[in-house]
Formats: structure tokens, sequence, C-alpha cells
């Protein structure tokens, strides 16, 4: 009995082992997606990548701009508030905390992904994301985003990944938005910036933080709002908006 | 007479090793100190985990955690406990929440190690896996050493269970109903119901399968690092160090990098202890030093880069590798230091104690061997 206990420990083990390390023959030799299978089962997956940092470590940060539409954007008397940084107002909240929630960095993360997505595509796919998605479903922009593809599998990967990021940077703003600035939001606009640290040499001249964010926008998407339970949420912890703030006319973008 | 031949003597030392090897895995349960410990830091990191949480509960794995629809339906692992939580509104889902905590506080405490570290395990991965797009490495160790450790005897000391076993006498099973309810008396109070050289085997098996993922762990995240220019040059810490999310404590960060000297040796030590840990636990005094340098280095991360509960789930499974005579010498510094809390605690809490249902006899310092 323990024999068999130690083999089937021996062989988790090994195939661990394959796993966690970088690419390499015995990988090769079980077959990636015989490990794979393993690790990622359905029920109690092993799931674990120890390439943290490495081999490159992270150099930059990403931050997210909302602002929120009432109304049909475009049409006149839609109103339209200022933009809001979402990532800022997070790293506020975790200053001088030792033991920071994940939840501050949502918005980094979904920022990153995009970014990290975007900058594969080319320049028709980043007119794409550029545009509207007020009236069309999001399978629309994937749609069109397959017809400029010219990476092939690589790149349909990578298209489904932005629009999964996409839709959940859709959701959460539009729930955030609908706790900033007051229930009713029709639709979510952002901007996605992206800044490096200086260069290890200049770190006593320069800070990451003086770095000035590279913007590009996101075009405007239909709100998709979740439940009561869901945006009373997202109301609990959300700052409200200060009620001086005096909203703008509509933009004049269209779909 | 004749010398033994070389292969004779070869078969012979083979035999030899063999002999030592299962004496080693079968007559003893090995670093059970160190298997205790880790219950209490893994039951903490899942206490921390979900306490720190607690206030973004809803948006993070909650009604609220909607927002990343596309991630959770996307997700098919896990899919028995995930379920669990998937359909609560935000009442329902406090109060699993605060039970799932209750549960790894009971963990902690070692009562019903067992059930209760599997129940913790369970609730543990319904909530934290509810938002895999913010997931991190942290919830992986923590989730595979947890199920590996409940394959471990992790209630032999410091824990409730260990006081229970003192305070009864394990029964005799012999066969028929009679048996079977013996069996499960003792399966409560935490005696011993398999045979020991199962249970011995069976804990002693799944420690080596921690220690080698725990050793591959750090080999591979030092071999990883190796491979870049970067660590290479010795600059690697300062990059991610400079981000606001690793940043909690601006000053102490930009005191550590402004001294070059200090990124450099830091980013080799890491990388260094990293590859080197596997081979150092060969060496009684190296294994000493590496254990150090990975407790350090896991408490830098948790300071500097406020990953705390990252930091104790690894401190938690290192645990496994500090030698029994350290746990000794520790257990007892640290009753000798305790002694006064606990007098104190145990007066205000056994005559309450005392007065429940088959709690008359006094609990005994010394624990039974059990599993």
């Amino acid at each position: 009995m323990i024999v068999v206990i130690g083999v089937v420990f021996a062989l988790h083990t090994a195939l661990v082992t394959i796993w966690i390390q970088p690419p390499n023959p015995f990988r090769d030799a079980v077959g990636p997606k015989n490990v794979y299978s393993y690790i990622n089962n359905d029920v109690f997956p092993f799931e674990q990548s120890w390439s943290v940092f490495a081999p490159t470590p992270r150099r930059g940060g990403e931050n997210v701009k909302v602002r929120a539409y009432y109304g049909t954007p475009g049409e006149s008397g839609t109103r339209v508030t200022e933009w809001f940084d979402i990532t800022a107002d997070e790293d506020k909240r975790i200053k001088f905390l030792v033991n920071p929630s994940r939840f501050h960095s949502a918005t980094r993360r979904l920022g990153g992904n995009v970014n990290s997505t975007v900058s594969q595509f080319n320049e028709k796919q980043r007119l794409l994301v550029g545009g509207n998605l007020i009236t069309s479903p999001r399978s629309k922009l994937a749609k069109l985003l397959k017809q400029a593809n010219t990476k092939g599998l690589v790149g349909l990967a990578n298209i489904n990944q932005y629009i999964d990021n996409d839709d959940m940077l859709t959701r959460y703003g539009t729930m955030y938005a609908n706790a900033r600035w007051g229930h009713g939001v029709t639709a979510v606009e952002f901007q996605v910036g992206h800044r490096s640290v200086p260069n290890y040499t200049k770190r006593n001249t320069e800070s990451f933080l003086d770095v000035p964010f590279t913007y590009y926008r996101i075009g405007i998407r239909k709100a998709m709002p979740g439940n009561s339970d869901a945006q009373a949420a997202f109301d609990g912890y959300v700052h409200k908006a200060p009620k001086t703030t005096k909203s703008s006319k509509s933009s004049k973008d269209g779909e | 007479m004749s010398q033994p031949s070389i292969a004779s003597r070869g078969l012979d030392l083979v035999n030899e090793w063999y002999d030592k090897f299962e004496s080693w895995l079968l007559t003893d349960k090995r670093s059970i100190y160190g298997a205790s410990l880790a219950r209490i830091l893994a039951g903490c990191s899942v206490m921390g985990i979900l306490i720190t949480n607690f206030r973004v509960r809803n948006l993070m794995f909650g009604p609220g955690s909607v927002w990343s629809k596309p991630t959770q339906d996307g997700n098919d692992m896990y899919w028995p406990p995930r379920l669990i939580v998937s359909h609560m509104g935000n009442t329902t889902f406090l109060f699993y929440y605060l039970l799932v905590i209750f549960v790894a506080f009971l963990f902690v405490l070692g009562w019903h190690t067992r059930l209760v570290g599997i129940l913790m395990l369970i609730g543990h991965v319904s909530i934290i896996e509810r938002i895999p797009v913010l997931g991190d490495q942290g919830d992986n160790i923590l989730r595979v050493g947890i199920f590996l450790i409940l394959f471990m005897n992790t209630s032999e000391h410091w824990s409730l269970d260990a006081r229970r076993r003192a305070r009864t006498q394990p029964e005799s099973m012999g066969g028929g109903a009679g048996g079977l309810v013996a069996a499960v008396k003792n399966a409560y109070n935490g005696h011993r119901v398999l045979p020991l050289w199962f249970t011995n085997g069976l804990h002693n098996v799944v420690l080596i399968a921690l220690g080698w993922q725990l050793i591959m762990i750090y080999f591979s995240a030092g071999w990883f690092k190796a491979q870049g220019s970067l660590w290479y040059h010795g600059t690697a810490l300062y990059y991610p160090l400079q981000l606001q999310e690793y940043k909690p404590f601006p000053f102490l960060t930009d005191a550590f990098t402004h001294v070059g000297v200090m990124v450099g040796l830091s980013t080799y030590v890491a990388m260094c202890v990293q590859i080197g840990f596997g081979f150092a636990l060969l060496h009684p005094i190296a294994r000493r030093v590496a254990i150090f340098c990975a407790i350090m280095f896991h408490l830098s991360i948790a300071v500097l880069m406020a990953l705390p509960w990252f930091s104790l789930s690894m401190i938690a499974f290192d645990a496994i590798f500090v030698s029994t005579s350290t746990f000794i010498l520790f257990d007892r510094w640290i009753r000798d230091k305790l002694r006064p809390v606990a007098d104190l605690f145990f007066d205000l809490t056994d005559p309450l104690v005392d007065k429940l249902p088959g709690r008359a006899k006094q609990p005994s310092l010394v624990s039974s061997s059990a599993d």
C-alpha cells in the first residue's frame, strides 16, 4: 500500500517538477499537453508558475481613467462626467498599508492586460479598439479584430484575451461610475496609461512617480450594469464625486 | 579469506541504504513539529487573506465580483467548490465568509484538524478562486501546500487535538459493530485508527512530496531569474520596488534602493539562495543558513512589497525543513515565556471546560502519539 502511495506521489512530484521548470526536454518527452492537463485538472489543479519577476522584472505601471455618459453618446443633452483616475485613487488607499487587498490592483491588472494585448495589435486593430461600441454587441468588435488579424493562432488568442479584458473593464467601469456619479450610466469610456520605471542609473535623480503616463483611448462602451447586490457592493466602496462637479456636453464621437 | 568483490560491497551498501530509508519511512513520523507549525501558519495565512479582504469581499469574491465574469466563466477548474458561492447574495455570502474564517481559526487551534482542514481548504478555494484575474502565486502555494499537509499529522503539537488525546484513552477496536463504534470514537478523539506503519508511511511520503515541491519552487524561481540580464547585472530588484503596489513605505524603499551595493547584494543573494536552497539542505549548517536566508527573504517581501500572506505561506511550509531539536528548544523557550499568559488563560477557562460533558479529567501536558 505504501509503495503504491509512494509511486503516486512520486509521479505527481515528477510532473510538478517538469511543469514548473523553464521549457525543457523532459516536458517535451512527456508531452506538454499531458503535463498541462494534469497540472490544470478541473477538480484540484496544481497550477503554479514561479517565473515571478523573472527573467525580466516588471518595469512599468498602468493606470485607468474612466468617464461616464448619461444618455446617448453623441446626442445633445447627454451628460458626460469628467475623467476620473481610478488607479490613482486606489494607490492613495494602499499607501502605508502592509496588507492591502488585491482589489486595489484591479484596474492596474486590467489596464496591464489591455496594454499587453493592444501592444501586439496592428494599426488597424488599434483603430478598432479606439472605436465606440454602443449599440453593437462585443462579438462584433471581436469579429472585426479577427478579420484584421495577421498573426494566426497567436493573434486570435490575443484577441480573445483583449475582448475578455475589455468586457471586464466595461463591467467594472459601469458599476464604479454608477457608484461615483449616480445610477443610470448608459455608457463608459476609458483611457489606459502606461509609464516606465526610470533606468537604474537614474534612480537617485528621477522618480517613477514623476514620469508622465502615455495614454491611449478605448472607445465608448455601452454600460454593463450588475444586479442590485453587485451595485450595492460598489456603492459601499467607491467615493462619491463632489457635488460641485460640472458635467460637460456630450462628445461627438459616434460608433 | 578472500575480500568481497566491489559488486558485492556495492550491493551491501544499497541494501544498507534501503534498510535505512525503510526504517526512516515507516518507524516514525518525521518533522511533526514542522508540520504542526505549518498547520498554524497556513491557517493564519487563510485567515489573513480573508480578513484583509473582508471589507471588499463582495467586490472580490461575492456578487460584486461579476465584473470579472469572463474569467469566472472561463475558469473550468475547481468546479465543485467554485459553485458554492456563485449564486449567493451579499448577506448569505457574508455568513459563509465568516464561517470560513472561523473554520480556519479552528484549523490554527488544531481542533479536529483533519476534518476542519478539509473544510477549510474547500472554503478557501471556493472563495479565492472566484477571482482568477486577481490571483497570484501565494494562492497557489497555499492551496497546494494545505492539500498536501492534510495527509500529514499536523496536530501532534500545539493543538487542541493533542490535549484531547492526552485527556482520553484509546478504545480497543475489536470486530463487529462495537469495533466500528470504538474506531469512530478513537477517530473523534484523535487517536490512531489505521495501522502505524501506514500512517507513518503516508505522513513521510507526503512530507517528501511537500519538501520537493518547495525545493523545486525555489530552484525554478532562481533558475528563471538567472536567465535575465537585469538579475545578472544585479539591478533587478530596483525595478519592481518602484511600482506603487509594491511600495507601501516609500521612504523605506527609497533608502534601500539609494545604495547600489544593497540593491546588488540583495539581488544576487535572492537568486543564489533560491537556486542553492535544495543543495544547502544536505548539510546541517548550510541548511540553517539557507532557512534563515529564506525567512529573511520572505519577511523582506512581506514588508517592502506588501505581500504578507504570500510570505507567511512560504514560511509556513519552509517550517518542515527545521530540525526537531531546534523546535524542542523553541518549544521550551516559548512555553517559559508564555507560561504566565497560558496559566492565566487556563485558570479562567478550565473551570468552564470542566463543566462540559466528559471533561472531568484534568488535561495532561504529555501528548500521546496519534494521527
